[in-house]
């Protein structure tokens, strides 16, 4: 996948002191993440925090990942750890997880029946989110929803897009990129921008 | 923007990506569209359940870790036999001093007033060893060598380390 | 809490187990606990040279143990400004006329690092120990054992022991590069000779009444302190050995000091408050084979330094924190 690429190369920036490069991985897999980790953890409030505390985790560990593995098959890991390590200082048990452990990072988002875990205001603004991208999807011209789900859903590269939709790779770029612009222009109102934001 | 979009499906290439991500410091819609696009796609495969200030917070928290220096990687090569190569000029006679981090830490001698820090660290607030703080490290090493086995198996010859006075180096 | 007894004969039986799979790991075993012991037991004198990042320096060392099992130590640098460093039992006296300083620091009597069973688990699970050459030292015959590390976490070693005392006379610290990155060798030796209580005092003993003197305190109990600090990221192989508060000679105030290693190397951690004029910043430096690493934590900074590489001593640093901040506290 294109994505070790990317991946190394943030990586590789914040190994050499980049924190901002660093942010753009978090922001990537913080809902990947989460998912995984609410797993193991009911509270919402609380998966929060053992995600932010695995993040922080993997950032200090940056020095010893040497790209053996998936950047996120490495955070995977560190996730559960620190997830484990919350629930025996709790005194609580984790749920047996030697299958976790062993599966593929990949595969195990595949077929995952979610418990409603959210407090109700992170339930609300995300059931909100969750309905405006459905809705502007559906408002999508058909060739541009074809393309991001595609993408977003199948994982096909560009290449294999383009085949199946017999269109230039040219064009498959330029579809999801529409698709995405139109779904973030209706969502903007909803989540509004941090601009400010530093690194 | 579009090569926002690009750069997140994997396909640029790799100096595009370079330069792209040189670019996101500078533009802060190319951030709002690299986190934006990554809520879409994690909206539509389910998994949008985290708090919108999630990042904020983290980001807080990220600014107070130190930033990592992490020191350039080295191939392991297999393990024969070891090639002892040490520096063998017994002419040089100089004050055992402690010496800034470089990228080549291990054989270059230097001198100590001058050497830079981490070259693998651009951007990290960087101090040079001055008197006064290399005068501090070797009072640390002296009260770490009471504790070391490695110290303990050589009896009292390396804490020939630990009283190395700052002074400028005396080459002959 | 574990007893300690049955834990050190089940380490004995492991380590016996693991020294039965090879004839020379068992020998090179042996020979490195002679080693260990032998700058202890043994009368000795001589002259020696520290070889590090291009540089040398020559000093004398003289040891000597009376009949009452006390032992005494005089090192002293024959190269650049005059310096003495003297060991009486537990005490170490460091002479540095220059700066008409005394600084003196106590050792931890009751956890002298001698290679113990614990520590030799350590070695065992860290480093591969095996029997090597034959050589010639300072006009003695030494066999070489070498201690080669299973990962990048920590530097190999290489010990030539004199075949009858099993003294070191030359210590290599070695990097992943394989190169020697620090050494210590004898060039020229006398093994044995009388206990002479003159040969070991200063000859700043008398002129250093008027010098400032710094002193540390540690206390020793057996039970480890309990300062607070954890490291949430420890390299592998490396297990904690030691926890106390203390002070370091020259500085006031309280510092703690916790002590990991891997069974050879050791990395230690201390932490003291920041003194107002110290800024922000951190700082990576090496001597030799140690790598010292400053980093601020809140309004505390934070010292790591040992003899391992930089990224471990990094690794514990950037990884240590309070325990008072737990996970779940908001």
């Amino acid at each position: 996948m294109g994505d070790r690429e990317i991946d190394q190369q943030l990586v590789e920036r914040a190994q050499r002191g980049d924190k901002h490069a660093f942010g753009l991985l978090v922001s990537k897999y913080q809902r990947k993440l989460g998912r995984l980790l609410s797993r193991f953890i009911r509270d919402s409030t609380e998966v929060e925090d053992v995600t932010q505390e695995a993040f922080i985790k993997a950032y200090r560990a940056l020095p010893t990942f040497r790209g053996d593995s998936a950047f996120y098959t490495w955070l995977y890991r560190i996730g559960i750890n620190t997830a484990k390590n919350y629930l025996v200082a709790l005194g609580r048990r984790a749920p047996t997880t030697t299958s976790l452990d062993n599966e593929d990072a990949e595969s195990l988002e595949d077929g995952d029946q979610l418990r409603d875990l959210n407090t109700p205001e992170n339930q609300l603004m995300s059931r909100q989110v969750a309905e405006t991208v459905n809705q502007s999807l559906g408002q999508l011209p058909e060739e541009l929803r074809t393309a991001i789900t595609l993408r977003e859903i199948e994982g096909l590269s560009y290449e294999d897009i383009a085949t199946i939709m017999n269109c230039p790779i040219g064009t498959v770029r330029s579809r999801i990129f529409r698709a995405r612009e139109a779904i973030a222009e209706k969502l903007r109102p909803l989540i509004g921008t941090s601009k400010d934001r530093r690194w | 923007m579009e090569k926002v979009s690009a750069l997140i499906d994997g396909e640029l290439d790799e100096h595009e990506i370079e330069q792209q991500l040189s670019l996101f410091k500078q533009k802060n819609d190319a951030q709002e569209s690299w986190e934006m696009f990554h809520l879409i796609g994690d909206t539509m495969r389910g998994d949008s359940r985290i708090s919108p200030d999630f990042s904020r917070r983290i980001a807080e928290r990220l600014a107070l870790e130190p930033t990592m220096l992490a020191p350039p990687r080295r191939a392991v090569r297999p393990v024969a036999r070891y090639a002892m190569s040490i520096a063998a000029s017994l002419a040089a006679v100089s004050v055992v001093a402690w010496v800034a981090f470089s990228s080549n830490p291990l054989n270059a001698p230097q001198a100590p007033a001058t050497a830079q820090l981490a070259a693998t660290a651009p951007g990290a607030s960087e101090q040079l060893p001055n008197t006064n703080s290399q005068g501090k490290m070797n009072e640390y090493l002296l009260a770490h060598q009471g504790f070391s086995p490695s110290t303990a198996i050589q009896g009292v010859v390396p804490y020939i380390r630990s009283v190395s006075v700052s002074q400028p180096p005396q080459n002959r | 809490m574990r007893k300690v007894l049955p834990l050190v004969i089940l380490i004995l039986m492991s380590v016996d187990a693991a020294y039965a799979e090879n004839d020379n790991t068992q020998e090179a075993f042996a020979l490195l606990k002679k080693i260990a012991n032998a700058s202890r037991q043994f009368n000795y004198s001589g002259t020696f040279v520290y070889q590090h990042g291009g540089k040398s320096e020559t000093s004398r060392i003289v040891h000597y143990v009376n009949g009452a099992g006390g032992e005494f130590e005089k090192l002293e640098a024959l190269d650049g400004p005059p310096r003495e460093v003297i060991r009486n039992n537990d005490q170490l006296t460091c002479y540095l006329p220059n700066l008409k300083t005394v600084i003196i620091e106590q050792r931890n009597a009751r956890q002298l690092p001698v290679l113990v069973p614990e520590r030799m688990s350590g070695i065992v699970e860290n480093y591969t120990v095996r029997l090597a050459e034959m050589d010639r030292v300072a006009g003695y015959d030494c066999r070489v054992v070498v201690l080669e590390p299973k990962d990048n976490m920590r530097y190999g070693r290489s010990f030539c022991a004199e075949v009858g005392s099993g003294l070191p006379l030359r210590t290599h610290t070695i990097n992943e590069k394989h190169e020697a990155i620090e050494s210590f060798a004898f060039t020229q030796l006398t093994i044995g000779g009388s206990f002479n209580r003159d040969k070991v005092k200063s000859k700043y003993a008398a002129k250093s009444q008027s010098w400032r003197v710094d002193r540390s305190a540690l206390t020793v109990s057996e039970q480890k302190a309990d300062t607070g600090w954890v490291v949430g990221n420890q390299p592998p192989g490396f297990k904690k050995m030691t926890e106390i508060n203390r002070s370091i000679a020259g500085r006031p105030g309280a510092v703690s000091h916790i002590v990991f290693s891997d069974g050879i190397a050791a990395v230690s951690i201390f932490i003291e408050a920041k003194p107002k004029e110290r800024g922000a910043a951190q700082s990576l430096a090496h001597q030799g084979a140690v790598n010292i690493y400053t980093r601020p934590y809140a309004d505390h900074v934070v010292t790591v330094l040992g003899e391992a590489p930089a990224a471990t001593v990094m690794q514990i640093a950037n990884s240590l924190e309070l325990r008072a901040n737990p996970v779940s506290a908001r």
